[in-house]
């Protein structure tokens, strides 16, 4: 560290091999820090360019029949993709959407994003719709989107201004179907207010009616138990 | 990219043409076996067909995009499988290889292949334990711990060279 800045860190951050403390730590101080963002940048430059000191070698031919054999016809209408493209700079940083996008895509474990946002496990495929959570009045402010993923049975779910929590207690997500609520899961924010968590329902997420998340003791209850901060419904 | 985004085959065929080499070699060097490299490829290029309508130019150029999504899945892969390598340590590409010109390469080629020939250059010139530290942290997305334990070093040693490596990157790449 230099002084209260982190900039020996930098680099390894770029790279994506600290360790998660040291990590989270220098996420945080980048919320807040232009120059170290600044710096930061030139290193994940160097990160991107690293690809090219990769060897280099020719895959089979028949490959490329495979590949274009995959692909979908592309639906046509993707007006919708753009609007939510641009609405995301409200939950991230604007320059964190192409980032996003592409963990998003990839299902990237132990994620290092040009735009220093999401370290999460995701199978990989590209998201297949969203639901958008709203604030309740224990809340206001808060907000929070389920991006699920291909299969869908997957989802990350990303929230924003949320109040950090005590250690006795953790926010916990839930899937709601004709009113049974099944835990997707436990998290914590940070002090910024913002989290993710990757949601494994093992089972289609368009089967569920709607998503909460409440305020739980720490670890998750079996049921909700405290209130309720955001809420959503899945369209179809 | 745009045509690409916009559902063109045609042009996603000449994106896949341009970047096979890179991406298959970037994707073989980090999960080690050829049929693995093939699945990872397959689904590195679905995805940018599938994402190509949110690339952000301003934000990457393609191939630096492509090859950051190449690594990532690839690295998941890894960790999925928990993939064994034949070799332990990655290894770089040699600093004074690069492929034979071809006439009628396109820009994009001509691009990546200067680019290939400067970063290796810059790579050939950090000292070994350098270079392997940071093979490890860039190809196997291994964490400072996890570098040490795998090269058998002191961890204080190993995040001394990643640092010094990465500087001494970042000078190289910023004087050209």
């Amino acid at each position: 560290m230099n002084g209260d800045h982190p900039i020996d860190l930098l680099p390894a951050f770029a790279l994506g091999c600290l360790e998660d403390g040291e990590r989270e730590a220098v996420r945080r101080h980048l919320h807040d820090c232009d120059d170290c963002r600044r710096k930061l940048a030139a290193y994940q430059e160097v990160t991107d360019h690293l690809a090219f000191g990769a060897p280099v070698d020719s895959p089979p031919d028949l490959l490329k029949q495979r590949l274009m054999a995959r692909i979908a016809p592309r639906p046509r209408a993707f007006a919708w993709l753009e609007k939510l493209a641009v609405n995301w700079p409200r939950l991230i940083p604007a320059t964190a959407v192409a980032g996003l996008i592409l963990v998003i895509a990839l299902g990237v474990s132990n994620i290092n994003l040009r735009q220093q946002m999401v370290h999460r496990n995701m199978s990989a495929g590209e998201y297949t719709r969203l639901v958008w959570l709203q604030a309740t009045a224990e809340a206001p402010g808060a907000s929070g989107t389920l991006i699920v993923g291909p299969d869908e049975s997957r989802a990350l779910l990303l929230v924003d201004a949320l109040i950090p929590l005590a250690s006795q207690s953790q926010y916990q997500l839930w899937l709601i179907k004709d009113g049974r609520r099944t835990s997707g899961g436990v998290f914590s924010v940070t002090a910024d207010g913002r989290a993710q968590l990757m949601v494994a329902a093992g089972r289609p997420l368009a089967d569920f009616d709607a998503f909460g998340i409440t305020i739980e003791p720490s670890g998750g209850s079996p049921g909700p138990t405290g209130k309720k901060v955001l809420g959503g419904k899945m369209k179809l | 990219m745009a045509l690409v985004g916009r559902g063109d085959e045609r042009a996603f065929e000449d994106l896949y043409d341009r970047f096979k080499g890179l991406v298959y070699g970037l994707v073989l060097n980090i999960v080690g076996d050829k049929s693995t490299a093939e699945d990872v490829m397959l689904d590195v290029f679905a995805q940018i067909w599938k994402h190509a309508i949110l690339f952000q130019p301003q934000m990457a150029s393609v191939k630096t995009w492509v090859a950051s999504i190449a690594r990532h899945r690839a690295i998941d892969e890894l960790r999925r499988r928990r993939i064994r390598s034949d070799r332990e340590i990655p290894q770089w590409a040699e600093a004074q290889t690069s492929d034979l010109a071809d006439p009628d390469e396109l820009e994009t080629q001509y691009e990546i292949r200067d680019l290939q020939a400067r970063v290796r250059a810059a790579i050939g010139a950090l000292p070994d334990d350098q270079k392997e530290a940071l093979a490890l942290a860039y190809f196997k997305g291994y964490s400072h711990s996890r570098i040490a334990e795998t090269l058998n070093r002191p961890l204080g040693s190993v995040k001394t060279h990643i640092r010094k490596a990465m500087q001494q990157l970042r000078e190289a790449f910023r004087n050209e």
